[in-house]
């Protein structure tokens, strides 16, 4: 291996170690589940290794690997399971009074409703309430118009907004189905 | 009431992030660099094999057509019905004079007995099930019996069996706090038993057999991973015993983080009682022995292990070539369709005439625009 290769790959693997957390984290925020996440940082951290002779004289090395880890989450379909897929329903906001069980299953509720949104909505979401871009920043990182991410961010709230208001909210949780829509 | 599920969506997503499982592997870097040399080879490969390379930013679609004797024209951007129906077995959901009914990939019409519009059509071993407000209907697959069902709730969901010879409906009983299952044969004859599970909302019913129900739920943040006995059913007051009142042996909890951790309740069929589980890994001391005891029923362990094995399914990273719009459109559109067998996925809005259709049987997972037949309402999702 050149002189030139091998102080390249000790870089890369300097910022591996320095961001891999933090991708892991917003990975698992995208698809909801720890393997999918692993995969996921995997994937991203090659195609960032790929482009590395490239980016990493830049400023811009983790712009480009979140860019990398958002849109590959969008172009991965997963296959999906012979049960439903995440019910929608929510809970309401915590109540100190409920014991640590129950508002462990609302906030499970609340996360699979999360998990249920389209990938973009998503992505949109965690972009903005997570990492708190702005929707300009959020439209250069998915590669979209500022006018879709505030349609998409639109329409996920408004979602939440309508299951938030359900009667079932009012009890804590609710369910309702995929294909009885 | 914005800045509200603002606020809660902030606190939801930091409280994930700070909480999500982080990898522990050290090698994470190497493995990236190693998976880059693998795709360099792969890239190289097919350029040597003559293939164009159709690559997909993230908004636009850049087709990069090799230049010798290759591919020189764009993927076709539409698949026929008869495409559709021969090379993955699509079956269409359709409409015709105020009837319901399937046009099966041989483009043979099946009259389902559904007495109205269906809003989900399933094929299981035996049958297809449609599934509309307060109903479900199944059909025989040659369309010669059917018999429906009234369910006492207007939206529910269904769970299709792995080996496709039952299903079960379910939705959530407000006023008992309970997501009730009610489970049905997948045959058409109206004969079968249809038992009833009332669960806490927090388990999902994942599989089952005729003699143990898999169940998931969040264990592990509560046991921590102890192995031992405890006493979930009684506590948590989960309903393990409408399980053994429908006959069943036993019921085996998968961890929703770690699936190979599972809790077991042995039962006793017609008793309604359910003491107490024991806790351990699959594959790990006694566990398996304990399920198959519990189970009396030898190849339980082996339908655990399966839905542990694929409670989290691979993604599948794919480099969708083909048409931009129908791939918008796959990646929008509010009605998704997906095949269980991993062959088509497909997705389509209210209004739209074209639905977009991605054929996963290849390498590389190609987007297309499909023009349903005549009446269609949505692809049968078949799980045979």
């Amino acid at each position: 291996m050149s002189e030139a290769k091998s102080s390249q790959d000790e870089e890369f693997r300097e910022y591996v170690a320095a961001r891999s957390a933090a991708l892991h984290r917003a990975a698992y925020l995208l698809t909801g589940n720890r393997s999918t996440a692993e995969d996921l940082v995997q994937t991203t951290l090659t195609k960032t290794y790929l482009a590395w002779g490239r980016i990493r004289a830049t400023d811009s090395v983790d712009a480009y690997a979140r860019r990398i880890l958002y849109n590959t989450n969008a172009s991965w379909w997963r296959k999906r399971s012979n049960h439903e897929k995440p019910a929608d329903f929510v809970d309401d906001r915590p109540d100190p009074s409920r014991d640590f069980a129950e508002q462990g299953a609302m906030r499970d509720a609340m996360w699979r409703h999360i998990t249920g949104l389209p990938k973009r909505q998503r992505a949109v979401l965690v972009l903005r309430y997570y990492e708190h871009r702005t929707d300009a920043q959020i439209a250069e990182i998915l590669g979209i118009s500022t006018g879709t991410v505030k349609s998409q961010a639109s329409r996920a709230l408004a979602g939440l907004r309508k299951r938030l208001g359900t009667p079932a909210s009012a009890l804590g949780l609710g369910g309702r189905s995929e294909e009885a829509k | 009431m914005s800045e509200d599920i603002e606020d809660l969506l902030r606190t939801e997503f930091a409280g994930r992030a700070e909480s999500a499982p982080l990898s522990h592997r050290d090698d994470l870097a190497d493995a990236a660099i190693a998976g880059a040399g693998r795709v360099k080879r792969r890239r190289l490969g097919a350029a040597a094999g003559g293939l164009g390379l159709i690559v997909f930013g993230a908004a636009a679609a850049v087709w990069l057509p090799w230049s010798g004797d290759g591919l020189t024209e764009p993927p076709p951007a539409a698949t026929t019905v008869e495409e559709a129906q021969s090379g993955l077995d699509i079956e269409f959901a359709v409409e015709r004079d105020g009837a319901y009914g399937v046009v099966t990939a041989d483009d043979e019409y099946i009259p389902l007995g559904s007495p109205q519009r269906p809003t989900y059509v399933q094929r299981l071993q035996a049958s297809y099930v449609a599934s509309s407000q307060r109903w479900v209907e199944i059909t025989a697959l040659d369309g010669s019996e059917s018999v429906g069902y009234e369910l006492p709730a207007d939206e529910f969901t269904t769970v299709v069996r792995s080996d496709a010879e039952a299903f079960a409906a379910n939705y959530y009983d407000m006023d008992s706090g309970r997501t009730v299952y009610t489970l049905f044969p997948g045959d058409a004859r109206g004969t079968g038993h249809t038992p009833i599970l009332e669960l806490a909302p927090e388990l999902m019913l994942e599989d089952w057999s005729d003699s143990v129900m898999v169940l998931s739920g969040s264990l592990i943040d509560v046991t921590g991973g102890d192995i031992g006995t405890h006493h979930f059913n009684v506590e948590y007051d989960w309903g393990l015993e409408t399980a053994a009142v429908a006959g069943y042996e036993s019921v085996v909890v998968a961890d929703t983080s770690d699936p190979r951790y599972v809790c077991v309740a042995d039962l006793q069929p017609g008793v309604e009682l359910a003491e107490s589980e024991e806790c351990g890994y699959l594959g790990e001391g006694d566990t398996d022995e304990l399920i198959t005891f519990a189970s009396v029923d030898e190849a339980a362990p082996g339908l655990v292990t399966e839905v542990s094995d694929t409670f989290f399914e691979d993604g599948l990273e794919t480099e969708i070539i083909g048409d931009a719009q129908a791939e918008e459109q796959l990646l929008e559109s509010e009605h998704q369709f997906v095949d269980p067998l991993g062959r088509w996925q497909i997705a389509f809005g209210p209004q739209d005439v074209t639905w977009a259709l991605l054929d996963t049987t290849g390498e590389e997972a190609s987007v297309s625009q499909l023009r349903p037949p005549e009446g269609a309402l949505m692809p049968v999702v078949s799980h045979n």
